[in-house]
């Protein structure tokens, strides 16, 4: 197995699981950012087989947990976890390329690792490739009003129930890991929270979040810089309505991009349970990072 | 760039070179050094994915206390080398063996409690009951039947499969491969866990703290099994929700059960004589 544990970033408090290619490395490294608190090995182990099946084929690989996530130690300090998360992927960047060599970076995240994904990118031009899968807080992983606004969207677009429940779901509530990795959460607060939240009436939102023209830019900014970005949606996910909700009908001219690209994977579910979807994903990873990066 | 927290944690891999385990190391913190030390046994499949934050805190709260501890993943799972399908029960016991002496290794031979959760528990005590180089366990809600726990992973997934409603059944693969809930269950794997029964098991060791948590947990005739084979038996009920699993009417309960950490350290703290 080539694989070995690394620390890095501020004092090493930064852990991950470094997974090399056999011969040196020529292709960009890969860094995949944790889905909500599940640690680096990814939800049902989704990360690790990517990283080796991608290692495999000449990419180096670096999943890693940000601070305060699976084996990486909280932070001492007040910095915003939107701040400190893009920091934490541009250090996992940098030990990635002081182990592999590569200069230039794919990061791949689901759901709020999507989110952390896209930041990074958006600040970062050492990201040559992202692979946005299921994301749903592109404009922001501190701003919760885009989770409100999916909801009340996906409520009037008749959402499947399985992505509604998992929106709920403890591993991948915004509201709650967030809070959790701060400390601050409260379980009876929660269930106050939760019970406050089914009893909101699901009014239909018209208006765009104050977010969406900054998201626009961004995407914009993105893409015109060359980088390349892959959506990959699972049947009936909430991003597709995060998407809808954030973008309308301007959705289809990031197609015009050539860098742009997007894949709806049917049968999957928010974080890959069934195993087919799991190696469809990966296969799906591994063509577009081959189209786009094997010259 | 921030001021993070010094973690003296060690983390790496251990074992055959095809068959490496990622570890963790936690050197006991502070002036008091215990006579003991604890090897972390967790459970499997998605309860793992649900206890790992737990598992660290206890590691953590146990090097606080002054015990140096190791927790590991066992072979095809988390960090460890092996495919999805390739972990087995024989295999994650001799798991258990290198992680004891890996343990040894960072403490020069420190003696060792043995501690387990669901079927981690389980595990452990199966090594203890074969080997002679565990001085005491701590079981946390362990599986007592194999039967019994690999019937829930399958009604656990037939449960999934009804949430997604009109989807198409997942059916089993030609290689008798059987998915629960993202996780892979092997013919193998199926067998050795079904095999597992904890109240036929011999004395595993001189003593040992029987923890549950959970409300639905009955180690009465376990406890009184063990008992009856002459062993030193600690019983505590700490009632906290069923983390490890994924009913969704926990829904935020992420939050690891601190109050079951504290009784367990609690529990190492006061077996100062090696048994």
């Amino acid at each position: 197995m080539n694989e070995h544990a690394l620390r890095f970033g501020d004092n090493g408090n930064l852990i991950g699981i470094y997974t090399a290619t056999s011969h040196p490395a020529t292709r960009p490294g890969i860094v995949l950012v944790n889905s909500g608190v599940i640690h680096r090995t990814g939800p049902n182990r989704l990360y690790v087989n990517i990283a080796r099946q991608l290692a495999a084929a000449g990419y180096p690989v670096l999943r890693f947990d940000l601070s305060a996530i699976g084996d990486s130690s909280p932070r001492g300090d007040a910095v915003s976890f939107e701040k400190s998360a893009i920091s934490e992927t541009s250090a996992a960047m940098a030990a990635l390329g002081t182990h592999s060599g590569a200069t230039g970076f794919i990061l791949c995240g689901i759901c709020s690792g999507a989110d952390i994904a896209f930041l990074t990118a958006r600040d970062n031009p050492a990201v040559v490739g992202a692979v946005l899968i299921n994301g749903r807080g592109l404009h922001s992983v501190t701003d919760n009003s885009g989770d409100d606004g999916i909801e009340t969207h996906a409520s009037t677009l008749g959402s499947d129930a399985s992505a509604r429940y998992l929106l709920k779901s403890a591993l991948f509530n915004p509201k709650s890991w967030r809070k959790l990795i701060s400390g601050q959460v409260n379980y009876l607060e929660l269930l106050r929270l939760l019970g406050g939240e089914l009893l909101r009436p699901m009014a239909p939102r018209e208006s765009r979040p104050d977010s969406a023209p900054a998201l626009h830019a961004a995407f914009h900014q993105v893409l015109g810089r060359g980088t390349a970005l892959l959506m990959v949606y699972s049947e009936g996910d909430l991003a597709l309505d995060y998407m809808k909700l954030m973008f309308g009908k301007e959705i289809k001219k990031f197609a015009a991009y050539a860098n742009f690209g997007e894949v709806h994977l049917p049968g999957a579910d928010h974080t890959f349970t069934p195993r087919h979807s799991r190696d469809e994903l990966i296969a799906t990873l591994r063509n577009w990072a081959d189209a786009r990066f094997t010259h | 760039m921030g001021n993070s927290i010094q973690d003296p944690t060690v983390a790496g891999y251990m074992g055959a070179a095809d068959r490496q385990l990622f570890y963790c190391y936690h050197a006991p913190q502070g002036a008091s050094t215990r006579p003991f030390g604890v090897v972390l046994c967790p459970p499997a499949g998605r309860e793992y994915v649900f206890a790992h934050r737990t598992f660290r805190q206890l590691a953590t709260r146990l090097s606080r206390a002054g015990f140096p501890v190791l927790r590991f993943d066992y072979f095809a799972s988390g960090d460890s080398a092996g495919e999805d399908d390739e972990g087995s029960v024989e295999q994650w016991l001799d798991d258990i063996a290198s992680a004891i002496d890996t343990f040894r290794n960072h403490t020069a031979g420190a003696r060792v409690c043995l501690a387990g959760f669901r079927i981690g528990a389980s595990l452990a005590a199966l090594h203890a009951a074969t080997h002679q180089d565990v001085d005491s366990l701590i079981l946390w809600d362990p599986v007592i039947s194999g039967e019994r726990y690999v019937d829930g992973l399958l009604a656990d997934h037939e449960h999934f499969l009804r949430l997604r409603l009109w989807r198409e059944k997942t059916a089993m693969g030609a290689d008798g491969v059987r998915e629960i809930v993202g996780f892979l269950l092997s013919p193998r794997l199926e067998s050795g866990l079904r095999s597992i029964r904890l109240d036929t098991l011999p004395a595993p060791a001189r003593r040992a703290l029987l923890m549950s948590s959970s409300p639905t947990a009955d180690p009465e005739r376990f406890g009184e099994h063990l008992e009856a084979l002459g062993m030193q038996i600690d019983r505590q009920h700490v009632a906290w929700p069923e983390f490890w699993t994924g009913n969704e009417e926990l829904d935020d309960v992420l939050m690891p059960p601190a109050r079951v950490l504290q009784a367990i350290v609690g529990w190492a703290q006061g077996q100062e004589v090696p048994a």
